[in-house]
């Protein structure tokens, strides 16, 4: 972890020591003291607007965190930084624009099939790395090959007529939605019910129980598809679902089809960003093609009425993106901290040779992260297309604003993401109080550049980071 | 068969190098002699920016996206000092300060303030590296897309600047395109040899070796950040030479030209060309400026989507490139 953290200390070190008595302390003492000061200036010249911006920097902030969160976690397992995310959230936001009905163009046959065959290919490689070798005694080899196979291609033709058909997504996704309701539902019963039952050991009651758990599983699936099928907010969300599995399986196939070989023969981590550039710039290329470089709306999911607080307004969906940003550091942080696959990612994290040498599949690990890393991605990138518009290079500059957050929070640290987001939006919409808000961007960066030289373990930094 | 795999695998950097030049003068001359004047012109104004880039990213090892800035300081500099007084402006545009010098006064002075933009975001730039370096120095040109837009007094913002004069010496004005083709040249053909003597003296190894290993040559007494920092301002002020150029040949500058998205292009022909040598650059320039001339020849390609089409192969030869030529067509240096 130091090796990689040298890149980014500068020579003369971070803070110093001794903290306020040295040069460097006091500059940043007196900048934080100069910021305060500032901010209660704008408190006192114009209380609503003070408010209205506070607004505006927490739904900055929730789109940074969401992107920081994803960008931790991607580049605290690979350590080297993927602009590939950017193209991510882009394609997810274009997949929602693609399924809402009013969508600009008839989707082509050849777009339907490549996206179609891109699924079947993402699937086929996981159940071919990751299920089939842990069925691989039980079952035989060729009928196994043959029915994954045979499975991935048909989820891949289904997801083209999904495609293919955008005005009748719900209609086609609810059988998918029952089918998975189904399993789910499977699953729970037989592992709460089934030892209870096997201790009898009945055949007539385990007859019962499967006849059971096959008629709740049913029901409960068409109810649900039909629940679904029938909403009115449908469409929009199957869509952002769906945009977010896409490009999770995107991910997939980019890791799988050039990262893997690229990361081990990579000399530096200059390589891998060239590669993701590339990725990056083909991608969004490839969106503009098909949807047009012009900035597309998508409607607003919870209606335009604005919510009036500390003096200024709010859209009720920015207040749904704040619980979102809550609801993924959750999942993240639960998932990396609590379970068995967030032990194997910090593993890896930590050095990845030696996690392979204890049997961690690594390759496995790392291609799950960069699925759900790009599935958050994806998710940020669905939130900004519903709340403002989308356009094509949308996903870059969030993604470096997400980097910046993830930087002066104080980099692989979760918590230090949704800090450096926070305080990033904040500094962002404060910052322009009496410029243009054209200068947004170069706020960042100047922040950014300031956290780099006086504090480069970011605000979160721990003791070690320091050094 | 084998014997000329062995021969194809060894001579690669001339095969390619034979293939790309022929291609490229048999291609531009099959669309008639103002089209290769015009695109050769291009060609040689990219070059001159990808050689100086290359004395960054190939032979320091910092790979810069900063350098669309210094390429549009540099042509702002220029049109803002030759802005022609007797050219009137449409109305509803502001009036900027008309000085009118002439072109070859304003390039000195736009190659020294750039000079001195450099230094000072240098002393900021030096201290990182890696990743952490190109992301930073997308920063700097973000900001220097936002002065361009927004420091309407000088620049006139979104509006851009129409009145740039054309170079010209006494009576003799290079208005005639194969004129401006001959000034480019010569400017090539210096800073080829500016960045050649600059890459074989003794200077130039230093900055190599502080590619290779920055800590290793500070432990034999050079001061590592003083020579990054020089070899960053002569890339910068290369750079704006270009920009100079690039404002007085199309004679209309605007922000969009100078979008950091646009720095990509730039770094790519770097990249593509290879890495840590002149010529390549070179090659590589040939090659970005015909993707994008040759896109609108392409059969079958839909009309309006030559841009994009020219971003995915760019982006595909990226790829490509980091796969299996990691240091560029013909390049000394595997990134």
């Amino acid at each position: 972890m130091l090796k990689h953290l040298k890149s980014i200390t500068p020579t003369s070190g971070g803070v110093a020591p001794n903290g306020v008595t040295s040069p460097k302390g006091i500059a940043v003492s007196g900048g934080v003291a100069i910021a305060i000061g500032l901010l209660a200036l704008m408190l006192v010249l114009d209380p609503d607007r003070f408010g209205q911006t506070f607004l505006n920097g927490m739904t900055s902030a929730s789109i940074y965190g969401i992107m920081a969160i994803g960008f931790t976690l991607q580049y605290s397992t690979v350590w080297y930084f993927d602009l590939s995310y950017a193209a991510m959230s882009t394609t997810a936001a274009y997949t929602v624009l693609h399924f809402h009905s009013s969508s600009t163009r008839d989707p082509s046959l050849v777009f339907s099939s490549v996206v179609g065959l891109l699924i079947a290919v993402a699937l086929a490689w996981t159940l071919y790395t990751w299920v089939y070798p842990r069925l691989r005694h039980r079952l035989p080899r060729k009928p196994a090959l043959v029915i994954g196979g045979a499975f991935a291609a048909g989820i891949g033709i289904y997801t083209g007529i999904l495609f293919a058909n955008p005005e009748e997504l719900n209609l086609y996704i609810s059988p998918l939605i029952g089918v998975l309701a189904a399993g789910a539902v499977i699953a729970l019963l037989s592992g709460l019910l089934r030892p209870r039952v096997s201790d009898l050991n009945s055949t007539a009651l385990n007859y019962l129980f499967v006849l059971f758990t096959a008629a709740a599983a049913i029901v409960l699936g068409a109810l649900a598809g039909w629940i679904i099928s029938a909403s009115p907010q449908a469409n929009l969300t199957l869509s952002a679902a769906l945009g977010i599995v896409v490009v999770g399986c995107i991910s997939l196939v980019l890791y799988r089809g050039i990262f893997f070989y690229l990361r081990r023969r990579a000399r530096s981590p200059m390589i891998m960003l060239v590669a993701s550039l590339g990725v990056m710039i083909t991608l969004i290329a490839l969106v503009v093609i098909i949807f047009t470089a012009q900035a597309h709306d998508l409607p607003d999911p919870l209606g335009t009425d604005p919510i009036n607080m500390l003096g200024g307004s709010v859209k009720g969906f920015r207040i749904f993106m704040w619980g979102a940003v809550i609801g993924v550091f959750a999942i993240v942080a639960l998932l990396v901290n609590k379970t068995k696959w967030g032990k194997m990612v910090r593993a890896i994290s930590d050095d990845e040779e030696v996690a392979m040498v204890v049997g961690i599949n690594t390759s496995v690990v790392i291609a799950s992260v960069f699925f759900l890393g790009s599935a958050i991605f994806g998710f940020s990138g669905v939130l900004m297309g519903l709340d403002t518009a989308i356009r094509p290079t949308m996903g870059f500059i969030a993604l470096l604003k997400g980097w910046i957050a993830a930087t002066i929070g104080g980099l692989g640290n979760l918590r230090g993401a949704i800090v450096g987001a926070l305080f990033l939006g904040m500094v962002e919409n404060f910052g322009v109080w009496w410029i243009a808000s054209d200068w947004k961007d170069a706020v960042a960066f100047i922040v950014l550049i300031l956290f780099l030289l006086f504090r480069p373990g970011g605000i979160l930094a721990s003791k070690q980071d320091r050094t | 068969m084998n014997q000329s795999a062995r021969f194809l695998r060894e001579n690669i950097e001339m095969v390619l190098t034979i293939v790309i030049i022929g291609g490229a003068i048999a291609f531009m001359l099959s669309q008639g002699v103002r089209f290769t004047i015009v695109t050769g012109t291009i060609i040689g104004i990219y070059a001159i920016l990808g050689i100086g880039l290359n004395l960054v990213i190939g032979y320091t090892g910092l790979l810069s996206v900063a350098h669309i800035g210094f390429f549009g300081v540099g042509a702002y500099t220029v049109a803002v000092l030759t802005t022609d007084p007797n050219i009137e402006p449409p109305k509803s545009i502001d009036v900027i300060p008309a000085i009118g010098m002439p072109w070859f006064a304003a390039l000195p002075i736009a190659i020294v303030l750039t000079g001195i933009v450099a230094l000072l975001a240098g002393f900021v730039f030096n201290r990182f590296r890696d990743d952490v370096f190109a992301l930073t120095t997308f920063g700097f040109a973000l900001i220097a897309l936002g002065v361009f837009r927004n420091w309407l007094p000088v620049t006139r913002g979104p509006f851009g600047i129409r009145e740039i004069a054309k170079p010209s010496i006494g009576i003799w004005d290079f208005n005639e395109p194969w004129e401006y083709l001959v000034i480019v040249m010569f400017f090539l053909v210096v800073v080829l040899i500016i960045c050649w003597l600059i890459v074989h003296s003794s200077f130039g190894r230093v900055l190599t070796a502080i590619r290779e290993d920055e800590q290793a040559i500070e432990v034999f007494g050079y001061k590592a950040t003083y020579y990054k920092l020089v070899g960053w301002v002569i890339s910068a002020m290369i750079a704006a030479l270009a920009g100079a150029l690039m404002a007085g040949l199309i004679e209309f500058i605007e922000p969009t030209s100078y979008v950091p998205l646009e720095s990509i292009l730039i770094v790519s022909i770097v990249i593509i060309g290879g890495l840590a040598s002149l010529w390549g650059s070179v090659l590589g320039a040939t090659v970005f400026v015909l993707l994008e001339e040759g896109m609108r020849f392409v059969p079958g390609l839909p009309v309006g989507i030559e841009g994009q089409a020219r971003w995915a192969i760019l982006g595909l030869l990226l790829i490509v490139l980091m796969l299996f030529r990691p240091q560029g067509l013909v390049g000394r240096y595997k990134l």
